[in-house]
């Protein structure tokens, strides 16, 4: 796995591109992995030891995988929390949260997108996705069809297969 | 009770033990202690889970798994974040809940806990987990060390290192680094190549998984003592590339899922052999039975008494084994090394 330790300038650019959520300040060291996949490191290594190590050892992973750093459709360049980023930087999330209800949120652990009947607040661009008791982050979705839906990002292998507890 | 019963003549019926490995418990535990062994393998195990805490606490996690009407238990006072469900759970409930889904606890078996809650790393370790996969050590390592300090997760097989790199995901560890190597070459190469040294090592080796029955009968079908001997060959050496590649003063946990004296006191007894190297006396809220001195033939040194083995009739678990070994010094009496 190639790995590229983001530099400070980079670094800052990534904030940027979170900051309509809340985000302020990242202390952890970012890691590119891949063309578009940013991870977070909190290791007390620094970049010249991580790269000793991967020069010497075939690297599968480092730190934990926070989001995708990519360009739509349309050419801009934006940034998807993944929803572990999610928990990491849970504190600062305090703006564009959507709070599913009960029913919703038992689609979201499906897969499928949510669907309202009324606009919400933003027609387009990310938002942090709340379970119905407000209290976990549950994810990342995009806000579209005017304003209506939520298409949901959430790794399969974090879908519940059948029927909820 | 029935229900258990018919379960537990089926499996009997389906696998049943080997001659030798019978004869081999027995001379481990006596007749009467291999029976309560093998009645205890042909039942289900409690199921527990592991809170992590690296994404909720002890008590908020209690009181969520309590309203689901689960009843929980925290057999470990020392160990809070241990936990045993006691309600009978429906198939596969136990991975459909959200919290189990955002990674709020981990399901691990109470015996795979020990070698971790043994080695009690600590924020700013530099910690190496040498046969890592699936990562329920990695990831109890990470919670322990609060996601400071570093762990080098390795791994050789790239089917196995998928999920690891899942469960590592999903339970929010950030200071790991997972490589794919065979352990004893990983060790040479960094020994070779680096002054990259340890803190702290677990070798969770790979077994022939006597301790595992309960949870995997086809190991009654699999077990020959011909597979013993080569499993121990491989696990002597990822001790001692593992052992050479900790700091002195560093602690090493080698631990197996199996009762083969073979692939446990043996292993230990040839690296207080061969390495300046001590047993620590290990204190574990559970019931063990001391490591054997004495196995066919082969006197051992009486340090590997410290090690502990964990049998499923004395606390309902699964089998398994661990030893904690603190390295003094460099020295080593295998030619050409040191």
């Amino acid at each position: 796995m190639k790995i590229q330790i983001i530099d400070r300038a980079k670094k800052k650019k990534f904030v940027a591109g979170v900051e309509d959520l809340g985000m302020k300040k990242i202390t952890q060291m970012l890691v590119k992995t891949g063309k578009e996949r940013v991870r977070a490191f909190s290791g007390d290594l620094d970049s010249e030891a991580i790269y000793d190590i991967w020069r010497l050892l075939p690297i599968e992973g480092i730190g934990l995988y926070v989001g995708k750093e990519m360009v739509n459709r349309n050419g801009v360049r934006e940034i998807r929390l993944s929803l572990d980023g999610m928990h990491v930087w849970k504190d600062q999330l305090t703006e564009r949260n959507v709070i599913l209800s009960e029913e919703q949120e038992e689609e979201w652990f499906k897969g499928k997108n949510i669907e309202f009947g009324e606009k919400l607040e933003w027609d387009r661009g990310f938002v942090c996705v709340k379970s119905a008791d407000g209290k976990d982050f549950i994810g990342t979705a995009k806000v579209g069809d005017g304003g209506k839906t939520l298409f949901g990002f959430l790794p399969k292998e974090r879908r519940r297969k059948s029927s909820t507890i | 009770m029935e229900e258990r019963k018919s379960y537990s003549e089926y499996l009997k019926e389906k696998f049943p033990p080997k001659e030798g490995f019978v004869e081999r418990m027995e001379a481990l535990l006596g007749k009467k202690g291999a029976e309560e062994f093998f009645e205890i393998s042909y039942t289900k195990c409690p199921v527990s889970i592991r809170c992590n805490t690296l994404k909720i606490g002890v008590e908020e996690l209690k009181s969520r798994l309590e309203n689901y009407g689960w009843e929980i238990r925290q057999p470990m006072s020392e160990f809070p974040e241990v936990m045993v469900v006691d309600s009978k759970l429906n198939p596969g409930e136990l991975g459909k809940t959200k919290e189990h889904l955002l990674g709020y606890y981990y399901v691990q078996e109470i015996s795979s806990m020990l070698p971790m809650l043994a080695l009690r790393p600590k924020a700013g370790d530099f910690v190496l987990d040498l046969c890592a996969s699936p990562g329920s050590k990695t990831t109890q390592a990470a919670a322990m060390m609060e996601n400071e300090g570093t762990i080098i997760a390795n791994e050789l097989s790239m089917g196995r290192i998928g999920i690891l790199n899942s469960n590592l995901e999903r339970c929010g560890v950030m200071n790991a680094i997972v490589t794919r190597k065979e352990g004893v070459a990983l060790c040479e190469r960094l020994l070779n190549k680096s002054q990259i040294r340890f803190d702290k090592i677990l070798v969770d080796a790979p077994c022939s998984g006597e301790g595992t029955l309960r949870k995997s009968p086809k190991t009654f079908l699999m077990w020959n003592p011909n597979m013993i001997k080569k499993i121990a060959g491989v696990q002597k050496q990822l001790a001692v590339a593992a052992l050479r590649l900790l700091k002195v003063g560093g602690e090493m946990i080698y631990s197996t899922c199996t009762l083969a004296p073979e692939e446990d006191e043996m292993i230990v007894d040839f690296l207080i052999k061969n390495f300046d190297i001590e047993i620590e006396q290990l204190k574990l809220p559970l019931k063990f039975r001391e490591g054997v001195c004495s196995w066919e033939g082969n006197e051992l040194s009486g340090e590997v008494k410290k090690c502990l083995r964990l049998y499923p009739q004395d606390n309902d678990t699964d089998g398994f084994f661990v030893a904690k070994i603190k390295k003094l010094s460099d020295e080593c009496k295998l030619e050409g090394r040191r």
